[in-house]
């Protein structure tokens, strides 16, 4: 059941998309972002997905792995294109029952909005997969680290984020562990009513803060014996560094930008 | 009651690139009364299979029958829940009410039992792993870390299961609290409960049982008496898993030309070896 978890998993590989420094990825789907936004018709939008497939395939990344993230998002996705669909007022009714009514304007706002969404979780997947999460908080902490001057805690931060995500997985496993326990004892988590089940929980939850807090305490000491204190001149065993690939990598997306300004100016497929 | 286990197959991960045969065609019968010992290196498949013994996870293949009834066929899975009482490792992670006792009570009322009837089995259990009357109304986040442990085994004792299953019960723990909960483990074993339990300590596990079972790689790789698995010494060896160090000692004297029987397993077993040898030689001189 907790098994499931896609959003911000890592794919382990080593394309040219992998190497490229967490800070340029950062940036880059920050451009991208900007793009979906920029797009005012779907031939924009047919040259935002081929910009992700063409990344998929250097990546190697598989297609059901990024179409795997939308599942989360897959409700919002849905009201938002019902919503478009029914509350666009236009001229050319298709349907119309009560207050609800359907024009082609609507359809197309509806399809729009649906595939902005789409694009914008799908595109930011590829970051989160092929950057591991590790070189994904130095990114982070390299970028803010500018805002410490005037006192922005980037390096508290960006450990803080490791540290959650480090533990993820242990937290899981741990609960899956204290589950079958408690349900050696013959817990009862699946039937019941509503307040039942919560209450059916109290054996799950109270072992689990325990040994968070345990797990917390333990990592704290263990930091401190090896003399950890804040980000104040510490240095890093693999500083990043800007290569000439990061250099490829920003032109390429000022060239999708460029493609989609010329899309929008053009007026072709522009809702 | 007996436990059937029947080529019994658990894999991870099935149809992904992670999969990995956890448990793979195991077969054996467990009968009434036994002390059975599984060992293994780790990552052998001992964990996850003694989960399937009281149907906490479903085998991919395979089945384990309880009294001949298909455990996972069946609709009464709690019923047969406490029958098989199963001990994990570092059960004191399980530990959550407020005192001690109302935790060890959590199994019988789960069985639906009054509430007298509950108190009195988590005395009897409380009793019977030897936590003395003052620490049952402390909260068990004040024990010390073998208290803890007891009070976790007392939890599961408390549903008087006729089969327990304890996986590395000792682990983690000081020498007197190792003694100490191996000891109320074989006292219930003689109290007529069937014990099956997972271990890597193969000292304990000489001392303790009288049928061993040995996995590697999730398959079963020796069944027997400890004097038969302990006669393979170097199989053992090639398993990563270290024999007895009384058997290991009474080999090494036997290849230094001390003349001994190099079959003996345990402790008390070489101790009785080498003072029939010694003062055998005695007697001669």
């Amino acid at each position: 059941m907790l098994n499931n978890i896609t959003l911000g998993q890592y794919f382990p590989g080593d394309s040219f998309i992998h190497r490229l420094d967490p800070r340029t990825k950062i940036l880059l789907t920050i451009m991208f972002l900007v793009c979906v936004f920029l797009s005012r018709g779907f031939l924009g939008f047919g040259l935002i997905v081929a910009f992700i497939f063409l990344c998929a395939r250097v990546a190697k990344i598989q297609l059901k792995f990024l179409f795997r993230g939308l599942k989360p998002i897959a409700i919002i996705v849905i009201i938002t294109f019902l919503l478009n669909l029914f509350m666009t007022p236009g001229d050319d009714l298709l349907w119309k029952w009560g207050i609800l009514s359907v024009s082609v304007q609507g359809i197309k706002n509806a399809l729009f909005m649906a595939f902005r969404l789409i694009l914008l979780v799908t595109g930011t997947q590829l970051l989160t997969l092929t950057t591991s999460p590790i070189r994904l908080t130095d990114g982070l902490e390299s970028l803010f680290s500018p805002l410490s001057r005037i006192g922005f805690p980037a390096h508290e931060l960006a450990m803080m984020m490791s540290i959650a995500l480090r533990f993820i997985p242990t937290l899981i496993e741990e609960t899956q562990k204290i589950t079958r326990a408690q349900k050696a004892r013959g817990a009862d988590f699946e039937s019941g009513s509503l307040i039942k089940r919560a209450k059916a929980l109290l054996p799950l939850l109270v072992p689990l803060f325990v040994s968070a807090f345990r797990r917390a305490d333990e990592l704290a000491m263990a930091m401190e014996a090896r003399c950890y204190r804040g980000g104040k001149g510490r240095t890093k065993m693999n500083p990043l560094k800007y290569a000439k690939s990061d250099l490829v990598a920003f032109l390429c997306l000022a060239a999708l930008v460029v493609l989609i300004v010329l899309t929008n100016k053009s007026g072709i497929g522009v809702i | 009651m007996g436990l059937d286990v029947r080529h019994l197959t658990y894999v991870y991960n099935p149809g992904t690139p992670f999969e990995t045969k956890a448990v793979d065609d195991v077969s054996f019968e467990v009968h009434d009364g036994e002390f059975i010992g599984i060992i293994g290196h780790t990552g052998s498949g001992k964990s996850t299979l003694i989960q399937h013994f009281n149907a906490l996870i479903e085998p991919t293949s395979g089945s384990v029958l309880v009294d001949g009834e298909d455990i996972f066929a069946s609709k009464s899975r709690a019923a047969l829940r406490r029958r098989v009482g199963l001990v994990f490792q570092y059960p004191e992670y399980q530990l959550f009410e407020e005192t001690v006792l109302k935790d060890v009570c959590f199994g019988p009322k789960n069985m639906g039992k009054a509430e007298g009837e509950c108190a009195s089995a988590a005395r009897e259990a409380l009793r019977l792993v030897g936590l003395n009357e003052d620490t049952w109304e402390k909260s068990p986040f004040e024990l010390s870390g073998g208290q803890q442990r007891r009070a976790a085994l007392a939890g599961v004792l408390a549903m008087q299961p006729e089969v327990l299953i304890l996986d590395e019960p000792a682990a983690g723990l000081d020498p007197s609290g190792r003694k100490e909960i191996l000891d109320i483990i074989k006292r219930i074993h003689l109290k007529g409960t069937t014990v099956i339990m997972v271990s890597h300590s193969m000292d304990d596990v000489a001392r303790l049982c009288g049928r061993i079972i040995v996995m590697e790689k999730g398959r079963k790789a020796m069944d027997g008496t400890p004097a038969e698995v302990f006669s393979r010494v170097e199989e053992l060896e090639k398993m990563g898993l270290k024999p007895p160090s009384a058997a290991l000692l009474a080999k090494r004297l036997k290849a230094r030309g001390t003349d001994i029987d190099d079959s003996v397993y345990t402790l008390a077993g070489l101790i009785d070896e080498l003072k029939n040898k010694l003062g055998g030689i005695k007697q001669g001189a």
